[in-house]
């Protein structure tokens, strides 16, 4: 899966492109991850070109604000369409994270 | 009936995505209703290519997708060990992100997205039945 990394301000910026499902999820999970072990706080992960996501997404980005939890911080989602809303609602993930 | 057939490798999931959104396009179904299809045979899959076999064999696994006027029913068939998903534990969603368990969505998506579902084990094959009515 092609995921974007980019530096915006204080912000990074993980950018995936496509479905994120058990095949894809592990990938994910690497750079988050790395990202995170490197000692950034200010993490936002970018849904405009993700147009699914399965329960193996949710459990990755929830290993990534467990992490950043311990730093007292909440990892930021933005750019989520409907439907991709509509699974973090269901599975009572919003409150966990800040969402643009 | 529309079918097909995937080994139980993970990277067989876009063609199970594919194939249930060329199915689906054909007759007019709701882009939501086709989301949540997708979600919860995407779960199911999952399910069966991560924890179903426990030798490194290939195996088939078997998805049929009827759609009948406002309903449509998803059958997964599988040579995987027994699985009933519906005696699985529903998660509390309530739990903060310090409490909440790394995993254990999956099964609980389907039964929040489909409408029914049906579990049947017969001569050593798992059938999982789905159904949406829409």
């Amino acid at each position: 899966m092609i995921i974007k990394e980019e530096k915006i301000d204080s912000s990074f910026v993980l950018s995936p492109v496509g479905r994120i499902d058990a095949n894809t999820a592990p990938e994910l999970e690497l750079k988050l991850m790395a990202v995170l072990d490197g000692g950034e706080t200010d993490v936002v992960v970018n849904f405009h070109m993700v147009d699914y996501i399965s329960s193996s997404g949710l459990r990755v980005l929830l290993m990534g604000a467990k992490k950043l939890d311990k730093a007292g911080k909440k990892m930021k989602l933005s750019n989520l369409k409907s439907q991709i809303m509509e699974v973090f609602n269901i599975a009572g993930f919003t409150a966990i994270f800040e969402i643009s | 009936m529309p079918k097909i057939e995937i080994n139980n490798d993970l990277c067989e999931l876009t063609h199970v995505a594919d194939f249930i959104k060329n199915v689906s396009a054909k007759k007019n179904i709701p882009e939501s209703v086709i989301f949540d299809i997708n979600l919860a045979v995407d779960e199911a899959v999952t399910n069966v290519i991560s924890y179903g076999f426990k030798d490194e064999l290939e195996h088939k696994i078997f998805l049929t997708l009827h759609v009948e006027e406002n309903k449509i029913k998803i059958t997964l068939e599988d040579d995987g060990v027994e699985f009933n998903p519906l005696l699985s534990n529903e998660p509390d969603l309530e739990k903060n992100v310090k409490e909440k368990p790394i995993g254990g969505l999956g099964i609980y998506f389907i039964k929040a997205k489909m409408d029914k579902v049906n579990y049947e084990r017969n001569n050593n094959i798992n059938s999982l039945i789905l159904e949406k009515f829409y």
